[in-house]
């Protein structure tokens, strides 16, 4: 059972991870748009 | 000497108990159906054909080895000690292969690549929110059999092994039963691939189960998703690859190897996206061969194999549930703009799972069209797989 108990922390934990890299990628997506569309606007 | 002994292959039959003939028999003839489900397009035929052929001739070519055991002349995956891996490696004929692309994780590297090369971001970085949120709704199954697992009696780095089947996604299940558990790479790996085919026949029902049909009938203009520069897909593959290598570094040989095929796509080197097309269908085939090759009778004969198909398919259905209802939510939160349908097609597996999303509205509302937002969902689901395989593969050996 004391087991489980730990999995199940480790489960949470990974999912918090998860929660916190997607939002790392979803960052990466919103900070590269900004730049590619700075630099099309300043070729145009 | 009698007649038998002309005919090893049948007369080790007589040296095998029952139960174990038995399975023998049962392996030969799944191999069968699967060569069978990949010629009529039922399943994956790329990865079916050649690992169900293998299977078939694996368990049909066993014979009385060195030393009365019996084996086959295929592979050994359970041997380590250095002077009886050089015995192997001239005695097995894809021993080389499986030592060299196998066993340190080559094989799941090359095929991420070149799933890299085919992958079509457009649809997740137009939406780069709604598309993790769902692909972290379907990672459910992930996480939940991995406790699940434990309190049926596997330790922390097995039930990690087993908990990423729910991920669906090949590569990954390969790279972490590898790194984690490589005594049941074998039977993990192999129900994964299986499942993989079989339970997205299962999916269109656990839909019809969950999501109304009045819901599954709702347009989504595939025009409102808008257009991609490949610069900024470019530049995305590359960022995203070091900076999740940086926090994951475990597995930053699967980032690497799927950014770096993204980058070569959006990059239009056209030599090299050849190259990778072909090192893909190379890599596929030899996956399934030497998958095939290791489901002997003598391997496969594990007392957790039943427990691990039935946790796999525990993991595949949660995850689908997880994404029905991460659809359910969008759908809400949406003011019913969108169809729920799209969170089936995170649960991995480019671009499978988004075909089944399509044809499930189809079933409803013929001229419906939702594949383009349900590719979105389906390559966010890939990059969550990644990661919470790079989390696993760092957090389980912690404890």
């Amino acid at each position: 059972m004391a087991d489980v108990i730990v999995a199940l922390r480790i489960a949470i934990l990974t999912y918090a991870l998860g929660l916190f890299a997607c939002g790392l990628v979803g960052g990466i997506i919103l900070v590269v748009r900004k730049i590619t569309s700075d630099r099309s606007k300043g070729v145009e | 000497m009698n007649l038998w002994d002309f005919f090893p292959g049948l007369s080790s039959f007589a040296l095998m108990g029952p139960g174990q003939a038995l399975i023998r028999i049962l392996l030969i003839l799944l191999g069968g159906v699967l060569v069978y489900m990949g010629y009529k397009d039922k399943l994956d035929p790329l990865l079916m054909l050649p690992m169900g052929f293998t299977m078939a001739v694996v368990n049909g070519g066993i014979l009385i080895m060195g030393g009365g055991e019996l084996g086959t002349l295929f592979v050994d995956p359970l041997v380590s000690e250095p002077n009886k891996l050089l015995d192997a490696l001239q005695v097995y004929f894809l021993q080389p292969f499986y030592n060299f692309t196998f066993a340190n994780g080559l094989i799941a590297c090359l095929v991420f690549m070149g799933i890299g090369v085919i992958t079509d971001l457009d649809f997740f970085i137009a939406r780069p929110f709604l598309s993790l949120f769902l692909a972290l709704a379907a990672e459910l199954g992930t996480i939940l059999t991995f406790p699940l697992a434990v309190a049926f009696g596997f330790d922390f780095k097995e039930a990690a092994s087993i908990a990423i089947v729910g991920g669906a996604d090949g590569p990954m299940v390969l790279f972490t039963s590898l790194t984690l558990a490589r005594h049941l790479f074998v039977p993990i790996s192999v129900v994964a691939y299986v499942y993989l085919g079989v339970c997205y026949a299962i999916y269109p029902y656990l839909i019809k189960l969950l999501v109304p049909k009045r819901l599954r009938a709702i347009p989504m203009d595939p025009m409102e998703i808008r257009t991609v520069p490949a610069s900024e897909k470019f530049y995305f593959a590359i960022v995203a690859g070091v900076v999740l290598s940086l926090f994951f570094p475990v597995a930053a040989p699967l980032f690497a190897c799927f950014f770096f095929g993204v980058a070569v796509k959006e990059s239009n080197i056209g030599r090299f996206r050849e190259f990778l097309d072909v090192l893909l269908s190379g890599s596929t085939m030899f996956l399934g061969f030497t998958l095939g090759g290791l489901l002997s009778v003598t391997i496969v004969m594990n007392p957790k194999v039943l427990l691990i198909m039935i946790l796999g398919m525990v993991a595949l259905l949660l995850s689908g549930i997880g994404g029905l209802i991460g659809g359910l939510i969008a759908y809400k939160l949406s003011k019913g703009k969108i169809n729920p349908l799209i969170g089936i097609a995170a649960v991995s597996c480019v671009p499978t799972t988004a075909k089944v999303a399509q044809h499930c509205a189809m079933e409803v509302e013929e001229t419906i069209m939702i594949l383009p937002h349900a590719m979105g969902p389906n390559v966010a689901g890939v990059i969550t797989t990644a990661i919470l395989c790079g989390i696993y593969v760092t957090l389980v050996p912690m404890f």
